[in-house]
């Protein structure tokens, strides 16, 4: 296999893997914003109990979020050089940014969390939550400010050096708040609040289930639906504007997640397909026009309400379409499913019925699954459909791959972190169970029962 | 003072942050084996328990430093020495991983195997970073495109005699720096067990520190060290780290040890130091660039110097970003370090 793949697949492996782990440690920070600032008010065992459980939980999951991510910090300059010779003058400084703001706010403060009860009054223990949590976020908008500029890159100017050709900073605001960032950050933060309560829903349910430490469960289950609740909406109105924007910053890439090939037609949705590239066209179920009337452009087709096509595009610029479709369409559904899970979940909860409909909470045991699924979907969709560019218009991932490592070198690293995954996911999944089925620690319940 | 040599300052600040502070981490995962029972590697482990993670941030904040300031420099670094930083990131995820699970099962064995990963992966990162520091001595085979030749396996063209040597030294002296950090930070019979280990460790440390020292002046001038025969004056810092290293011995001597810690600490920065102006205004300085006649390096070489740096607007961003960063940073540390600086017990919330 040549260099470019093997690089191309050891970044989407690592990548993929690490990105496991940030969205639950971002979405269970907000968590425990919420269920820390209940145990810190109104101090009853059952929010103790619920705080120090989930926290535990965060510590195992951001250990593996931080072990994973350092390797993505590194292969930029590894596997990428010529990539990070063109652009590092923009895209370093948000990376710099990223540790220098936010891992150190993360780091520190979550020694004070984890290890510092009894050392710190409970006021700064709390403050050290929110700026655990706060950290989490602020990595995700520099990583976010770094990778929206891949996709819509703003701010830059082309200059010849001694070292080359290469972008070059103009506008660091520019750059910073180029035309994505900010809808791309707000559908990643929203999907990382639902990761996170969709695992606290699905381990609550488990708990209510088996009834064992119910008090506790029950809390947490209604804290993570509240959250869910808000936050798939907010996801709907996130994802609807990043679709607005790729079409308008990224038609190629919009084409191949609709899987739209003729431009003189109003473009259909379709709901479930596959693309056949022989016949340039796309199998399944359509309904005709949906998609110009989701972006308002209506059903007649001009110059001005014209979605592009893939036919008008030269081959040689067509990302993998069948990935991108079915990446976009998945990450959809997955979306459509955690919505009615939220919905049902609430409406039981006006009703009163939530702890006993045990078919509900049946259902929510494997929705932890389902946003994590969006994730990889959503990832997929967005980085491989802006092939062949690495940068979008700027720079082709064909000239970014590090020339001078030989495929051997890669087989060696590929094997060897595929081993380390493996291990990883391993170990992960076994005390990610353990702690679950260990439950909360009780003896404080039973302490108030007395 | 130009941009480009603040920022090679900035740099060396990064890195000799990193080194102190998390090279204590290092140290006590390297004399881990040296305790036995589990109570004992409990202490020692949740000794750094607290800080560890945020000590290890320095490291990344020194890569994405490097990669804003001079993308020319870290591209041709990480991509050249690919099959060594590939060994160090595994090194890194294993000691998390380990540290992160070692408590979490009961078993005897489960906690041996993973101490013993920790252990490992703490010397591999200590090792594999002194030999990165004895190439920057040594001088690496850079072409005229600023890619590094590492030899076969990209990986045996680093393991020359005095990059070896930086590295056994590196084990020795954060394994040092580790130990003392566990004295300060345990009691009784912890305290014990370190004293037994700390004179060996110190003579190992002495051993290999006179054997490093003397390589190098009797190979003569090297791409590393050329700034020494150029300026005779800058020869003060090497000899302040080694009066930093028998200051150590003499605190260590007066069991005073919080002074030998600090020994410590400033032998590794001026050891970094050392490099440092020893290289100016190199980064990687190329092999084939020197002239030992001459004591040169020719003009236009393929040395990656600090000229090879990002645009002027973004080094004075980065600049303004690291002003701003910086003393927040240091808050941080202060708030952990004053809220963990009593002596390490094990309560329920420990490893």
């Amino acid at each position: 296999m040549d260099p470019e793949l093997l690089a191309r697949i050891q970044f989407a492996f690592t990548a993929g893997f690490h990105f496991l782990f940030p969205p639950l440690s971002i979405g269970l920070g907000v968590f425990l914003v919420v269920v820390q600032g209940f145990a810190y008010k109104l101090k009853t065992p059952e929010w103790r109990a619920l705080a120090d459980y989930w926290t535990k939980i965060f510590a195992l999951i951001f250990a593996f979020g931080v072990a994973t991510g350092i390797v993505l910090e590194f292969e930029f300059g590894t596997n990428w050089a010529r990539y990070s010779r063109y652009v590092g003058d923009i895209f370093g400084s948000p990376l710099a940014a990223e540790a220098i703001f936010a891992f150190f706010m993360e780091s520190c403060f979550l020694g004070i969390v984890l290890f510092g009860k009894n050392k710190v009054s409970e006021g700064f223990h709390y403050f050290s939550v929110i700026m655990v949590c706060l950290g989490a976020h602020l990595s995700s908008l520099w990583i976010l400010v770094a990778n929206s500029w891949m996709q819509t890159p703003a701010g830059f100017h082309i200059v010849e050096t001694e070292n080359g050709t290469r972008a070059e900073i103009t506008d660091f605001w520019a750059m910073v708040f180029n035309p994505s960032t900010i809808d791309r950050l707000w559908h990643v933060l929203v999907a990382a609040w639902l990761t996170g309560a969709f695992l606290v829903l699905s381990v609550s349910a488990w708990h209510l289930l088996k009834n064992r430490f119910v008090p506790v469960a029950q809390r947490g289950l209604k804290v993570a639906l509240s959250i869910t609740a808000v936050a798939i909406v907010l996801q709907f109105a996130s994802g609807h504007a990043s679709a607005m924007l790729v079409e308008k910053m990224q038609p190629v890439k919009f084409a191949a997640m609709e899987g739209i090939f003729d431009s003189n037609k109003p473009a259909g949705f379709h709901i479930i397909g596959y693309v056949d590239e022989e016949a340039k066209t796309v199998r399944g179920l359509t309904v005709p026009g949906a998609v110009s009337i989701m972006l308002g452009k209506g059903l007649e087709v001009t110059p001005e309400t014209k979605v592009l096509g893939l036919n008008d595009v030269p081959e040689e610029l067509h990302p993998p379409l069948q990935l991108t479709f079915q990446g976009f369409h998945w990450m959809v559904y997955c979306g459509i499913v955690m919505s009615a899970i939220s919905a049902i979940g609430m409406l039981l909860w006006f009703r009163g019925k939530l702890f006993e409909t045990r078919w509900w909470l049946w259902i929510c045991v494997p929705a932890v699954l389902l946003p994590q699924f969006a994730n990889q979907m959503g990832w997929i969709a967005t980085e491989v459909g802006r092939q062949p560019w690495i940068v979008q218009g700027l720079l082709k991932t064909k000239d970014a791959f590090s020339t001078n490592v030989t495929a051997d070198q890669l087989w060696f690293s590929l094997i060897f972190f595929s081993f380390i995954y493996a291990v990883m996911f391993a170990l992960f999944i076994f005390l990610l169970t353990k702690k679950i089925s260990a439950g909360p620690k009780t003896e404080q319940l039973t302490v108030n029962n007395e | 003072m130009d941009l480009n040599t603040v920022w090679f300052g900035l740099l060396g600040v990064l890195f000799i942050a990193y080194a102190v502070l998390d090279g204590f981490d290092l140290g006590v995962g390297i004399i881990l084996p040296f305790f036995k029972s589990d109570e004992e590697r409990r202490l020692a482990l949740n000794s750094i328990g607290p800080v560890w993670d945020g000590n290890e941030v320095w490291l990344l904040t020194a890569g994405g430093a490097l990669f804003a300031a001079f993308p020319h420099v870290y591209a041709g670094v990480f991509s050249g020495l690919y099959s060594a930083l590939i060994l160090l990131l595994g090194a890194l995820i294993f000691r998390a991983v380990s540290l992160e699970v070692r408590s979490k099962c009961e078993g005897a064995a489960w906690r041996k195997i993973w101490d013993l990963v920790f252990s490992v992966c703490s010397f591999l990162i200590a090792l594999l970073l002194g030999v990165a520091c004895g190439n920057l001595v040594t001088g690496m085979h850079v072409n005229a495109a600023g890619d590094i030749d590492a030899g076969f396996l990209g990986l045996f063209n680093l393991l020359e005699p005095i990059p070896l040597f930086t590295g056994v030294l590196s084990v020795c002296l954060l394994s040092l720096h580790g130990a003392l950090f566990l004295r300060m930070k345990t009691q009784g019979l912890m305290q014990f067990r370190t004293d037994m280990i700390l004179p060996a460790i110190f003579a190992a440390t002495v051993i290999f520190y006179i054997a490093l020292t003397a390589w190098v002046v009797l190979s003569g001038p090297l791409p590393g060290t050329w700034n020494f025969e150029k300026y005779e004056a800058l020869g003060i810092v090497p000899v302040l780290a080694a009066l930093a290293l028998v200051a150590t011995g003499i605190f260590l001597r007066c069991r005073t040890f919080k002074l030998a810690f600090c020994g410590t600490t400033a032998t590794i920065a001026l050891l970094i130091l050392t490099v440092g102006v020893g290289m100016f205004p190199n980064l990687v300085p190329a092999i084939g660039d020197f002239c030992t006649d001459t004591k040169t390096f020719a003009e236009a070489g393929n040395s990656l110097t600090i000229y090879d740096s990002a645009s002027k607007k973004t080094l004075i961003t980065m600049l303004i970003i690291a002003c701003l960063g910086i003393p927040l940073v240091a808050l941080y540390h202060v708030l952990v370090y004053r809220a963990f600086s009593k002596k390490t017990e094990i309560d329920e919330h420990s490893y």
